[in-house]
């Protein structure tokens, strides 16, 4: 192939705060048109913005988990354009002092995927074309957005999905955003060029915007590279323009030449006092960050000896992750604690959002508890599947599951089948021991500890070889 | 003097019922907002219900507030929850606010009854009220005459007697201007003092809400009333102090600051009133002090391009989709936009949005946007570390001219030239005070005026105090028109 | 200086259409403006001052309030339907 592409991309994350950004109007999703707004959001006249103190702090930590810079001082700007899903014809965003610069996320090959920077900014409201007529909802207006803008560092469109995946991993862990691409709360532009395999200099980029999911990242990029790549091969040149991605089609639509792109006109927002967030703030909200997706798939797998893979799963998702951890306390089978939740449980629980809600029917200390039973040899895997199926069932314990069903432990019928043997296997000694003889019933013993290869019980086993030999 | 004190002894003593006053002057609106043109909209219903609830009150035999049952008005650029506020603009011609501005519920809070909207240029754009899609509101001294703008129906409603105060806006003068024309009392804040939270936002950086008055002491209390801190307003800080009980401190060991960069182009007549008002206040114990501020000179050009910027980005919300009136034939979206905006806006209007575009787009951002603030902070520095250092308030006439006939045909910059004494004091954040001190040759009134130290108000309203007992209040404004105490 | 052409693109950014009588008298005025603001270009350019910035707790606390009932948001709408404001996206009456 003589071409590469260069890829990066601008994602656009929705704060999982309460209220929006600049009033208390609730962000919750749905909800009828234009029941969750106020003067505020939807730019009446003589209404002012009134920041949220939580979309700072959830900016910030998404700034500290992507390994950013935070600024001690930003600002907000009013960047301008008219479109009727913004109200005041234009969106107060962050220009050129936002909240954190640089940053990075890694990809599993170990390539550094280099941030520019994160700023803080109001989302728009929604415009649905219906019958040649334009119906808009602000109740979106006014939530607040993370931007997370990248280097071109992506090579190809499984870095740009990885990417994405990586960003929603770390962003849903600190608990920042549900970054849910369906629901709209990410979305992403990709903005893409072709040069020449090894050519210092960037080829002319185009814009993709309108991508609703990973897949439609991917065939977007592929797309627009077979296209670009089209033009170029034919001695062509690329028009820097913004494409809108048809995901029927597969295809990129221009949407406007860029050449005439917005003049934004940025100016700082006067309405906005400037932010200050100090090193104590920082160090506040550092405290405040879980684990990072990476450093715990690391522990699982250097402590636990997880797979990459099954760490990875596990922690896909946070409360995943969460029950694991507890339901691990006091075993000592890690590997056994995620089977039973990467197989029965996850086959129980198996969408996504069902995932991420992580709703179980057993606490974790419910699969403690039967992975101990495991442990200490009292039941087999077997069993333990089984117990495990009624367990999600019915929603009890392991014991109240084996009552119920009728399941003893492996140690209790073991036992006393091996008791029974023995008797079978010794009749002289058994004899011997009926007679009177107190030591005839060491040898009963001895061989029930070599049937069970040492696990018995030895008081056990003397207490049932005494029932059965009187009785 | 002051009106506020002279109605409330009124309504304690029982003399009158808050209903029976409030009625007169509704009635005496009816009888002259034809020729006067100072209300857009009068509030009857809103004003009685008010006025009723405050005789509740005497009857019960409680206490007033600092403002209760004065009745008022308030400049049509302040929103009113269930009341037409409208900028003078077809853009609002039909705008209902869902909010109430602040300052508005504060003074509702008062029981303040609300007389009515008043006439102003089109959203605040201009400095003689010409710019109303209302048409002007007429000087009550002379009127073939401006009441100036851009708050000049609040100012004609109360040089005539059909307000005994009322609230306007000032972002480059539009309360001070009008005050001078008129012969009133006009304060414009320092910055932060009073929430903008409700009112139509000109140029946000540079807007303040401020009372229009008879007199001093009115101003005071007023001021003392709307600059209570609003958490809302990110900008806005609140007053540190009472401005009321302040009033009447001696002037000695007050430096007041004259610049003679203030005095040039200035009407001779104008000149004369402001040096003869400089030797009352010397008289009464101020030391005159004179100091330089070459800078004026950039102070129109800073403002316009500030202004104007700040107005071309608050007015790009007015596309008839969400309020106001929409173009009902076009090609497309953005035709509709744009033919709308056509429609709905003054020539000023959109002279300043045009303006202010140019100064923000790519290209011309550097060259005046930028060096414009630049400006601005250098002047803003120099006032506090140089003549602030010198002296602890600049008088200055208000405005170069007294009130011009309506239909002067000017440039606009002819016109802008109007407000050189006046946009500095936005542009630094400082507080400023226009009071009468003189007639002109036609009898028209002139201004003088005060810029003070940020939050200082209760320093320059003492100033003038002082001078306005001094001079017996000769030169306040007691006209016969309207009803008459 | 302004020309027509300038004049025509900002009042393209401005969404402001204006007939070629109005450009013409707008784009004198506006020269007239500029010219009377280039005095600006006299001053020496400074440092800005420093941003004087607010901390965190100055900010608003995340708690919801009730939002404004549909019907007053769409109160001031010229169209409305079923909740939504409207726009025909081609006018003709």
């Amino acid at each position: 192939m003589k071409w590469e592409m260069v890829i990066g991309l601008e994602t656009h994350v929705e704060l999982a705060t309460e209220t929006k950004i600049f009033c208390s109007c609730t962000t919750k999703f749905g909800g009828e048109p234009n029941t969750h707004c106020c003067p505020i959001c939807m730019g009446h006249p003589g209404s002012l913005p009134f920041l949220n103190r939580k979309a700072v702090e959830y900016a910030v930590m998404a700034g500290l988990a992507l390994n950013c810079e935070i600024n001690e001082i930003s600002k907000m700007d009013r960047k301008h354009y008219v479109y009727p899903d913004l109200p005041k014809a234009f969106q107060i965003s962050q220009y050129d002092l936002p909240l954190c610069l640089g940053g990075y996320v890694m990809l599993s090959s170990g390539k550094r995927i280099n941030l520019n920077r994160i700023h803080l900014e109001e989302d728009a409201g929604k415009l649905i074309h219906e019958n040649g007529k334009m119906l808009m909802d602000y109740n979106r207006g006014g939530v607040p957005l993370i931007e997370v803008v990248s280097e071109p560092d992506l090579s190809n469109a499984q870095e740009a999905v990885e990417y994405l995946e990586t960003l929603q991993l770390i962003l849903r862990t600190i608990g920042v955003s549900d970054c849910r691409m369906q629901e709209g709360s990410m979305r992403c532009d990709v903005n893409i060029s072709v040069r020449e395999k090894g050519s210092p200099v960037l080829g002319t980029k185009a814009e993709v915007k309108n991508l609703n999911s990973f897949t439609a990242v991917q065939a977007a990029i592929e797309y627009e590279f077979a296209r670009q790549s089209e033009i170029l091969e034919q001695g062509g040149k690329i028009q820097q323009e913004t494409l809108h991605f048809r995901a029927a089609t597969g295809e990129t639509i221009s949407m406007r030449d860029k050449e005439n792109a917005d003049d934004y006109r940025y100016f700082r927002e006067p309405d906005i006092t400037a932010i200050l967030v100090t090193p104590d703030d920082i160090a506040a909200l550092r405290e405040r960050l879980p684990e990072l997706p990476a450093v715990r798939i690391a522990r699982y797998v250097n402590d636990y000896k997880l797979t990459e893979q099954d760490a990875g799963l596990l922690c896909k998702y946070k409360r995943v992750s969460d029950f694991f951890e507890a339901a691990l306390s006091g075993t000592n089978n890690p590997k056994t604690v995620a089977a039973f939740i990467l197989t029965q449980m996850f086959s129980l629980i198996s969408t996504e959002v069902e995932r991420e809600k992580w709703e179980t029917p057993i606490p974790p200390e419910y699969l403690r508890d039967l992975v101990l039973l495991l442990d200490s040899n009292k039941i087999n895997h077997n069993l333990a599947k089984i117990i495990m199926v009624k367990m999600l069932e019915t929603g009890n314990d392991p014991e109240s599951v084996m009552k119920a069903e009728g399941i003893s432990t492996t140690e209790a019928i073991l036992i006393d089948a091996l008791c029974a043997n023995a008797i079978e296997a010794n009749p002289a000694a058994a004899e011997d021991y009926r007679k009177g003889k107190e030591k005839a019933l060491q040898a009963l013993i001895g061989n029930v500890m070599r049937q069970s290869k040492g696990r018995a019980d030895a008081e056990e086993a003397k207490k049932i070889l005494i029932d059965l030999l009187k009785g | 003097m002051s009106k506020i004190a002279d109605i409330q002894k009124l309504l304690t003593s029982g003399a009158i019922s808050c209903r029976e006053l409030t009625l007169s002057y509704l009635d005496a609106i009816e009888k002259q907002n034809s020729i006067l043109n100072a209300f857009i909209t009068v509030t009857p219903e809103t004003a009685l219900l008010t006025a009723d609830a405050v005789d509740k009150k005497l009857k019960a035999g409680e206490a007033l507030l600092p403002l209760e049952g004065v009745p008022m008005a308030l400049k049509d650029n302040l929103s009113t929850a269930g009341i037409k506020t409208t900028c003078a603009s077809r853009a609002l011609s039909n705008y209902i606010p869902i909010y109430d501005a602040f300052v508005w519920s504060l003074l509702y809070r008062q029981n303040a009854p609300l007389l009515g909207k008043c006439n102003m240029d089109e959203f605040a754009m201009g400095s003689t009220c010409e710019t109303s899609f209302f048409g002007g509101a007429k000087n009550p001294h002379d009127l073939t005459r401006v009441a100036g703008g851009s708050s000049g129906g609040s100012a004609s409603a109360v040089a005539s007697n059909l307000a005994p105060y009322a609230l306007g806006s000032d972002t480059g003068g539009s309360i001070r201007g009008p005050a001078s024309f008129c012969g009133l009392v006009g304060l414009k804040p320092t910055y932060g003092t009073v929430s903008r939270n409700g009112a139509v936002a000109y140029a946000s950086s540079l807007d303040q809400i401020g009372p229009i008055t008879t007199c001093i002491q009115d101003a005071a209390a007023v001021f003392d009333v709307i600059s209570e801190r609003d958490e809302n307003d990110m900008t806005c800080v609140g007053a540190s102090e009472k401005t009321l009980p302040l009033l009447g401190r001696p002037l000695n060991g007050t430096k007041i600051g004259i610049a003679d960069e203030f005095f040039e182009d200035v009407n001779p007549d104008v000149c004369q009133a402001v040096q003869n008002a400089s030797r009352t206040l010397q008289k009464l114990g101020a030391e005159l002090v004179p100091v330089s501020f070459p800078m004026l000179k950039y102070a129109l050009p800073v403002y316009y391009i500030l202004a104007d910027a700040e107005a071309s980005s608050n007015l790009g919300r007015f596309d008839g989709i969400r309020y106001g009136p929409a173009a009902d034939s076009y090609d497309d979206i953005n035709d509709m936009i744009c033919k709308t905006r056509d429609m709905v806006f003054g020539k000023e209007v959109k002279r300043r949005i045009l303006l202010g575009t140019y100064v923000l787009s790519a290209g011309y951002f550097d060259a005046y946007y930028k060096k414009a603030q630049m400006i601005r902070e250098a002047m803003t520095r120099q006032m506090k570390n140089d003549i602030f250092k010198k002296c602890d308030m600049l008088l200055t006439p208000t405005d170069p001219v007294t009130a011009m006939p309506f239909g002067t045909n000017m440039s606009p910059v002819e016109t802008y030239q109007k407000d050189i004494c006046t946009v500095t004091a936005n542009i630094t954040g400082l507080p400023a005070l226009s009071a009468p001190c003189g007639y002109d040759g036609a009898n028209l009134p002139i201004g003088m005026q005060l810029i003070g130290k940020p939050f200082c108000e209760a320093d320059i309203l003492n100033a003038f105090y002082l001078f306005e007992k001094e001079t017996d209040g000769t030169f306040l404004t007691n006209l016969e028109m309207g009803y008459r105490l | 200086m302004i020309t027509a052409e300038d004049l025509k693109k900002i009042a393209a950014l401005s969404m402001l259409s204006l007939d070629d009588a109005e450009l013409y008298a707008l784009n004198n005025d506006l020269n007239d403006i500029v010219a009377f603001a280039d005095i600006i270009s006299e001053f020496q350019v400074e440092e800005p001052d420093p941003i004087l910035p607010f901390p965190l707790d100055t900010l608003r606390e995340d708690n919801v309030y009730p939002s404004a009932p549909c019907a007053e948001i769409l109160k001031n709408a010229a169209r409305s339907e079923d909740g939504f404001f409207v726009a025909e996206v081609r006018g003709n009456e």
